[in-house]
């Protein structure tokens, strides 16, 4: 047996068929690996700025003095409602102190699907005058108040579900929380 | 003298590819389960932290007597198989210890979290 001789149809077509395997079976794991990946990506994304936007009302809810029904900022007058709460804050230095009769004002609002905070502070108070977009794909936003009066409210309910597409799939992040004021006089 | 390779060392190469690739599989179907796992905790962390602030700003006197007692909380839906219950147990004189405990189904089995806080009959939100 010296003869040098090819391979056969039959050999080639084995080779061939694994390889034809093999490669399927390397593709469908970079698509699905892609796929959950992407997913995942979104997913967590979204439910970190749920996260983010949660903390963000908690940071403005905890030391304010009270809900206000209404106040009007510089870009225009806020109403307290199911999708907006205006705060009032005692102002407070770069120590934390707080600055006797000065107050600070935030409002959390909603436009479409965007939450927002606007913040004003008195030029003493160690907080920035600014608006921010705390999250971009809000589906739903419920503000409740334990009191009908919402001046004397003492917690808030706060409930906020997003949305997030991918591949034409929806993932999305439900939070709530009820929230004391802590500083009410 | 020329040749190619055994069958042994072809299966032998066969087999490492097969086992890289069970491998990534393998990470890759943990992935999904990992971040869920994440979120789920967060949620119920969440839960627990609402319900101590409901018992704190309820205050000292309002705190159930009849323990351990199970509660409600709309983001519970959102976890399989879960359940939660809070616990009151005298600490001193004036003061309570609250356990609040939050348990679902995670993906090795039951997963619970448990909040404690101190609830006393001079001290409480406003």
């Amino acid at each position: 047996m010296n003869r040098t001789r090819g391979f056969t149809l039959l050999e080639t077509g084995i080779v061939l068929g694994i390889t034809v395997f093999a490669m399927a079976a390397l593709t469908n794991l970079y698509v699905t690996f892609t796929r959950v990946y992407g997913y995942e990506q979104v997913y967590t994304g979204m439910a970190g700025s749920a996260n983010e936007s949660m903390a963000a009302i908690e940071a403005a809810v905890l030391p304010a003095d009270g809900v206000l029904v209404s106040h009007a900022f510089s870009t225009g007058t806020f109403t307290t409602g199911t999708s907006t709460l205006v705060l009032e804050l005692p102002s407070i230095d770069a120590s934390g102190v707080t600055l006797f009769g000065l107050k600070d004002y935030i409002a959390i609002y909603a436009t479409s699907t965007y939450l927002m905070r606007r913040v004003e502070a008195n030029v003493q108070s160690v907080r920035v005058t600014g608006t921010k977009q705390l999250a971009g794909s809000l589906a739903s936003l419920s503000l409740t108040y334990d009191n009908a009066d919402v001046t004397l409210a003492k917690s808030i309910t706060a409930s906020l579900r997003m949305n997030a597409q991918y591949n034409g799939q929806t993932a999305s992040s439900t939070l709530s929380q009820v929230l004391y004021l802590r500083n009410t006089p | 003298m020329s040749r190619g390779f055994s069958l042994i060392e072809a299966t032998a190469a066969v087999a490492v590819i097969s086992i890289v690739m069970l491998g990534t599989s393998l990470l890759l179907s943990r992935l999904p389960i990992t971040g869920r796992e994440a979120r789920d905790q967060d949620v119920a962390l969440r839960v627990a932290r609402t319900r101590l602030e409901l018992l704190q700003g309820g205050g000292y006197a309002a705190l159930p007597t009849t323990t351990p007692m199970a509660f409600n909380d709309s983001l519970l839906t959102t976890l399989a198989s879960s359940s939660a219950s809070l616990t009151v147990a005298d600490y001193a004189s004036t003061t309570k210890r609250v356990d609040v405990n939050v348990s679902w189904l995670g993906s090795k089995g039951m997963r619970t979290i448990t909040l404690t806080s101190l609830i006393s009959q001079s001290a409480g939100l406003p």
